[in-house]
């Protein structure tokens, strides 16, 4: 093999690779984000979609905000 | 335009992928069947096809899309992740291209020169370069807060398109093994003519569509990446919530996670 055939062989083949290993990269992430839009959380129903996952995150953030006066509350239901 | 969510796959960057092919394939068929040897070089002349056109790639495209984006980062007015994104993309792309430039310069080298690589100061300048798109990429990797990384980044890429001038006229301010400008010289006279000028042309074209799909595709990943990101954190916000959905669990559990019954601890 000649220098020019080595030249354009590896010049050529590495684009490519790495064109191949983008696209499969992209195949990946495009797969991780449609997975994790239809995620099933432990324990509950099926999370449908983006809206429904934000629908739950809200009473979330409630709760957590009542959480510390519910401890508060706490030792004076003890005595 | 084929999406998910909100992140589209425009058109455009499909064709521009194809396009960018079938110029790679004229230039090959070009470069290696079509246009005569050289007088001086011989066939070794037809590697000068491939290796400027990913030189001025390397170098003037992607450090050029990397500047412009991390400056329009770092401006107040105008920042947005979009910037930092396209720059990470494009010196990703770049250092793909710094180190076929040095590939290809090493196979020329080889039998014109005597030797695979000498401490010339193109050769290391451009070997500075893809190390430094190297040290950029490795500091994306550091984790931190988003716009702490996103500014970080812009300055090491303003580092980088420092050694971009130093590259492009290392030839005229040291004494170098390689040669002055290959194409055109300091007075932008053609060097090379016919058929020959033509496929330069071709190749110059073919890679920097190339570069546009390449930088398309990558920039894709990138908005994926953060998609995915934030999906996850509202997902295991949601989680969280429909783990202590159950009122009297949620209130129930102690600081280290183990549940405590309702009433105090035992």
């Amino acid at each position: 093999m000649s220098y020019v055939d080595a030249g354009y062989s590896i010049a050529l083949g590495i684009l490519f690779i790495y064109a191949v290993a983008l696209v499969l990269r992209r195949r990946r992430w495009e797969r991780a984000l449609r997975v994790i839009e239809r995620v099933e959380p432990a324990g509950g129903s099926e999370v449908a979609n983006r809206s429904e996952v934000a629908e739950r995150i809200e009473p979330a953030r409630h709760i957590e905000r009542a959480a510390p006066a519910e401890e508060q509350a706490a030792p004076g239901a003890r005595s | 335009m084929n999406s998910i969510g909100t992140v589209s796959r425009p058109r455009w960057l499909t064709v521009v992928g194809i396009l960018g092919v079938v110029c790679m394939g004229f230039t090959v068929w070009l470069g290696l069947w079509v246009t005569p040897p050289d007088a001086v070089q011989g066939n070794l002349a037809r590697l000068l096809y491939i290796h400027p056109p990913i030189a001025t790639v390397a170098l003037y495209w992607a450090g050029g899309v990397a500047l412009a984006g991390s400056l329009f980062y770092l401006w107040p007015r105008t920042r947005s992740f979009f910037w930092d994104r396209l720059a990470a993309s494009s010196v990703e792309v770049g250092a793909v291209f710094s180190a076929l430039t040095c590939i290809t310069g090493s196979i020329w080298g080889r039998p014109a020169w005597g030797v695979w690589w000498a401490w010339d100061a193109r050769l290391t300048s451009t070997a500075l370069l893809f190390l430094l798109e190297l040290g950029y990429l490795a500091l994306r990797r550091v984790p931190a807060d988003p716009a702490v990384r996103a500014r970080r980044c812009a300055v090491a890429a303003l580092l980088i398109a420092l050694d971009v001038p130093i590259v492009h006229f290392s030839v005229d301010w040291w004494q170098t093994l390689h040669q002055t400008g290959t194409v055109l010289d300091p007075g932008f006279h053609l060097h090379v003519h016919g058929s020959m000028a033509w496929t330069f042309l071709l190749g110059f074209i073919a890679f920097s569509l190339v570069f546009v799909w390449l930088l398309g595709v990558r920039y894709r990943i990138e908005v994926l990446q953060d998609r995915v990101g934030d999906q996850e954190m509202e997902v295991s916000l949601a989680e969280r919530w429909s783990e202590g959905s159950d009122g009297s669990e949620l209130v129930g559990v102690g600081p280290s996670g183990h549940h405590v019954p309702e009433g105090g601890a035992p």
